[in-house]
C-alpha cells in the first residue's frame, strides 16, 4: 500500500501537520500547512480535495497519472538560512504549451510560503510582496526596492499539473494573466487574476546551491540564458582596469626609451656578384660594455626579389655563436586594384640578450637576383641596446584584446536573455 | 575573472620590464631568432 510522504527529522517537523483520508481513493493525506492550505492533491490517486469543506468535497477528478517531480512533496531544505519543506507542485504552461516550468510551493511554519521556480534549469526564489508597486503604467519600466525593472515577458500561463496542498485553489487548467519584469538577478512577476494583483519578487539562484540546499544526487543543467540570470562582469571594469595597464606601459616604453642607448657600433656596404663563390661578410669587433641586445639594420637593392641573410654573431672571447636569419622580400606591381606593393627593401632584427663582451659579426647573403644573373647592394647598420618597439606592441594587443572579448560575450549574453522576451534585442 | 584580467595585466607589463632590461625581443622567445642558446629557425627558399 502505498503511503503519503513521511515526515523527516522530528526535529524540523512542523507542528501544523495533520492527516485525513481521501474521499476518492481512501488514501491517507497528511496537511503540511493545515490551517493555511486551502486545497491538496491526493499523492495516491492525484484528486484534487477541498481541505476547509468539512466534507472534503472533490474539486478535481484525478486525470493525470501521478508523475515524480525533483523536489518531492515533503522534501526539506535549508535555503537562506530557513528550513523549507517543499509542500505543493504546478507544472505550468505558456499559452502556447511550448514551454514547461516548474513551481514548487515551500513552507516554513515561521516564515510562511515561497515558492521555488525552475524553468530550463535555471532556479528563482520567490516571495509574494505586498507592497504596491507605485508608477506602474502599463508594461513599461518599474522601480520597486531601489531596483529599476525593465518589462521582460506578457503571458497568459496555464496550469498543467498539481500535486501537494496549496493555500490557493488550484486546479488543472487555470489561468491567469502575468507581466515579468526583470533587473537581475532579480525579477518581478505580476499576476492579474480577477480583480486581485498578486506582486511576486524572484531572486536567481544557482541550480548547486538548490542541489546543495535540497541535498539532491544531480540536478539538471542550465540551458540558454534565464531571465533575471547574472550576467558576466561588466566590460567596463575590464576597460578600466585596460586604461590602467596602458598608461603604465606608456610610461614604462617612455622610460626605458630615455634609458636606452640605441648606440651605433658599426655600419659598412657591399656589393655582391653573382660571379662571387664566397657572398660572406665580416665585421669589425663589436664592444657589448652591458647586457643588451645588438639591432642590425640591412638594406637590399632588390626588385620584386627576395635576399636572405644568414648572420653569426660569434663571441670572440667564448667561441660562443648566435644565428640569425634575416629576410628582406620587396615586390610590387599593377593589377585591376591599381598598384600594389609587399615587403620592403629593408628589415630589421634583434640579437637578444647579448652578454657583456667583444663579438664580431658574419653574414652570407643569398638571393634569387644573383641567381638570375644581378648584382645587389647591401648596406648594414649594427646597433646595441635598442628598445625593440614590437615588445609594446604585443603587449598592448594582449591587454587590448580581453576587454573586448568580454565585451563581445556580455553582449551575447544579453542577446540570448532578451531572445525569449517580449523585447528581443537586434542581431541575436 | 576581473582579478584575473588585473593579474595578467600586471605580469604582462612586468614581463616587458624585464625583457626591456634585458635586451629581449619578445617575439623572438618563440621563434628562436638570435636568441642565445636557441635554434635559429631556417628555412630554405
Amino acid at each position: 500500500m502505498v503511503t503519503a510522504p513521511q515526515a523527516p527529522a522530528a526535529a524540523n517537523k512542523p507542528r501544523t501537520a495533520k492527516s485525513f483520508s481521501c474521499p476518492s481513493c481512501g488514501g491517507e493525506i497528511t496537511l503540511r500547512a493545515a490551517g493555511h492550505s486551502l486545497n491538496a492533491v491526493c499523492a495516491h490517486c492525484g484528486s484534487i480535495i477541498d481541505v476547509r469543506d468539512e466534507r472534503l468535497q472533490i474539486l478535481q477528478k484525478a486525470n493525470a497519472a501521478l508523475r515524480p517531480t525533483l523536489l518531492e512533496i515533503g522534501r526539506r531544505g535549508k535555503l537562506f538560512g530557513t528550513v523549507w519543506e517543499v509542500i505543493g507542485y504546478t507544472q505550468k504552461s505558456d499559452k502556447t504549451k511550448q514551454y514547461f516550468w516548474d513551481e514548487y510551493l515551500i513552507f516554513n511554519p515561521y516564515q510562511g510560503f515561497h515558492f521555488l521556480v525552475q524553468q530550463d534549469g535555471h532556479w528563482n526564489y520567490v516571495k509574494i510582496i505586498k507592497e504596491a508597486v507605485a508608477g506602474k503604467r502599463g508594461f513599461s519600466a518599474v522601480t520597486v526596492r531601489g531596483e529599476d525593472y525593465k518589462p521582460f515577458l506578457r503571458d497568459n500561463p496555464i496550469v498543467q499539473y498539481v500535486k501537494g496542498e496549496f493555500y490557493w485553489r488550484v486546479k488543472r487548467g487555470d489561468q491567469a494573466r502575468t507581466e515579468d519584469y526583470v533587473a537581475p538577478p532579480f525579477m518581478l512577476s505580476f499576476e492579474f487574476a480577477d480583480e486581485d494583483i498578486t506582486v511576486s519578487q524572484c531572486l536567481y539562484v544557482e541550480p548547486e546551491a538548490i542541489q546543495s540546499a535540497f541535498s539532491l544526487p544531480s540536478i539538471p543543467r542550465k540551458k540558454g540564458v534565464g531571465p533575471n540570470q547574472p550576467g558576466p562582469p561588466g566590460a567596463a571594469k575590464f576597460f578600466g582596469v585596460m586604461s590602467l595597464a596602458l598608461i603604465a606601459l606608456l610610461v614604462l616604453y617612455i622610460s626605458m626609451y630615455a634609458a636606452s642607448a640605441n648606440k651605433l657600433l658599426t655600419q659598412f656596404s657591399a656589393n655582391y656578384m653573382p660571379a662571387d663563390r664566397a657572398r660572406v661578410f665580416t665585421s669589425e669587433t663589436l664592444e657589448i660594455p652591458k647586457t643588451s641586445n645588438i639591432y642590425v639594420r640591412s638594406t637590399a637593392s632588390i626588385d620584386n626579389a627576395w635576399a636572405e641573410l644568414d648572420m653569426t654573431l660569434v663571441n670572440d672571447d667564448t667561441k660562443a655563436e648566435t644565428e640569425l636569419q634575416q629576410e628582406i622580400e620587396y615586390y610590387h606591381g599593377y593589377d585591376s586594384d591599381g598598384a600594389w606593393s609587399e615587403g620592403s627593401e629593408v628589415e630589421g632584427d634583434y640579437f637578444s640578450n647579448v652578454a657583456p663582451g667583444h663579438y664580431h659579426l658574419t653574414y652570407n647573403v643569398d638571393s634569387d637576383m644573383l641567381q638570375k644573373g644581378f648584382p645587389v647592394s647591401m648596406r648594414t647598420e649594427v646597433r646595441r641596446d635598442v628598445l625593440p618597439g614590437s615588445n609594446f606592441l604585443w603587449s598592448m594587443l594582449l591587454i587590448v584584446a580581453i576587454p573586448f572579448i568580454v565585451a563581445y560575450r556580455n553582449q551575447q549574453f544579453e542577446y540570448q536573455r532578451w531572445a525569449n522576451s517580449d523585447f528581443p534585442k537586434a542581431g541575436s | 575573472m576581473l582579478k584575473a584580467y588585473i593579474v595578467y595585466c600586471i605580469l604582462i607589463v612586468s614581463t616587458v620590464a624585464y625583457s626591456g632590461m634585458q635586451g629581449y625581443v619578445l617575439a623572438a622567445l618563440f621563434t628562436g631568432q638570435g636568441v642565445a642558446g636557441r635554434a635559429a629557425n631556417h628555412y630554405h627558399k
